[in-house]
């Protein structure tokens, strides 16, 4: 679902639930969480940069984003994503 | 270290979980682990699929950023105001309680409460990658005319850009990394300040950009990613200087930084 038309147009109702859905999402993550995944996937920081900045060592970043973003691809996701490979 | 999920890649006996792949990803992964992480990207459709997954919630906060950025005018953006709206107003208006969030979570875990620093930085370098981008993808298409100036009329340009521009625009020797230099143009930058492109090619046709322009009130920065996920390409960026620099082409991320490492350093005097 590719939603960035939409949220550049306040007016469009459906914007505004997907935003509502986006930002349900992202706050529902814990704060540890999201606040890595912004830094590192909206901010662009390095994961030595992002450790510097929240004060944790660079493997705790490593295990946050993987959580963050199978926790968040997991909620905008309607059907289950955690197919085993093989 | 487990990621959570772990997956087994056909005809491989190590198990490649969320972490392995988030690395991968984000390009933060040593040569070895990311050949076979490709390897078994490409034979196993279910891992691919996963990787694709794990990249979907990076458009998300993005498209969630984004959305912060455009409705929440920068003056409204200082935590006290945001904090007091905050109080006098329901969750109907997303954009500004995220917006308080944002700023709060990410400014209080880098020490900037309070000084608006993270969204002026924002916004500056993301209106500065998405000229980047802009510039890609209008010029990396063309045919008859990417550039004004050609490789062969190589020094006649970056005299000419480095006039311009305002900052020695130097081309840098990418041939050990299969590009070949195509040539440039001038652009019209942010605040109308004059920006240029310098244009290379491989062999296959495929085109990376490099966009730079003065762009004082960033803080210099180290590499940092965007993903056009539309068009499937990628821009390396980073501010030094007072200059910002942005490559874009459709690489993928351990590929660009290569390229990024060698104009920096080309830049740099070599």
């Amino acid at each position: 679902m590719d939603m960035a038309p939409e949220l550049s147009a306040p007016d469009n109702p459906m914007a505004h639930v997907a935003l509502a859905e986006t930002a349900v999402a992202i706050e529902g993550l814990s704060l540890e969480q999201r606040t890595t995944l912004l830094l590192v996937a909206v901010e662009g920081l390095t994961y030595a940069e992002a450790a510097a900045a929240t004060g944790v060592p660079v493997g705790t970043i490593m295990s946050r984003l993987a959580r963050a973003r199978r926790a968040l691809a997991s909620r905008m996701n309607a059907k289950p994503a955690l197919a085993r490979v093989k | 270290m487990s990621g959570g999920n772990e997956y087994s890649a056909d005809g491989e006996d190590l198990l490649i979980d969320d972490i392995d792949l988030s690395r991968y990803l984000d390009g933060e992964i040593e040569q070895d682990d990311r050949r076979r992480i490709a390897n078994a990207l490409e034979s196993t459709p279910g891992l691919a699929h996963q990787a694709q997954l794990l990249r979907s919630a990076d458009i998300k906060a993005r498209q969630y950023a984004d959305g912060l950025l455009e409705s929440a005018p920068p003056a409204r953006l200082c935590v006290r105001h945001m904090a007091a709206e905050r109080r006098s107003r329901q969750r109907r208006n997303f954009a500004a309680i995220g917006a308080f969030l944002l700023t709060a979570i990410v400014a209080f875990g880098m020490g900037w409460m309070g000084h608006g620093i993270f969204h002026q930085q924002s916004f500056i370098a993301r209106s500065f990658v998405e000229d980047a981008a802009a510039t890609h993808k209008v010029y990396a298409v063309e045919v008859l005319r990417p550039v004004e100036l050609d490789a062969a009329n190589s020094a006649e340009l970056t005299g000419w850009l480095s006039k311009r521009v305002g900052f020695p625009v130097i081309v840098a020797d990418l041939t050990n990394l299969v590009l070949e230099y195509v040539g440039g143009r001038l652009l019209p930058g942010r605040n109308g300040a004059p920006s240029a492109m310098l244009m290379y090619q491989d062999a296959d046709g495929r085109r990376a950009t490099l966009y730079l322009g003065e762009n004082s009130g960033t803080a210099p920065s180290s590499f940092r990613y965007f993903s056009w996920d539309e068009a499937a390409t990628e821009t390396v960026y980073w501010f030094d200087r007072d200059i910002g620099y942005g490559l874009t082409g459709a690489y993928e991320r351990d590929e660009l930084n290569d390229l990024a490492k060698s104009v920096a350093k080309a830049m740099d005097g070599g």
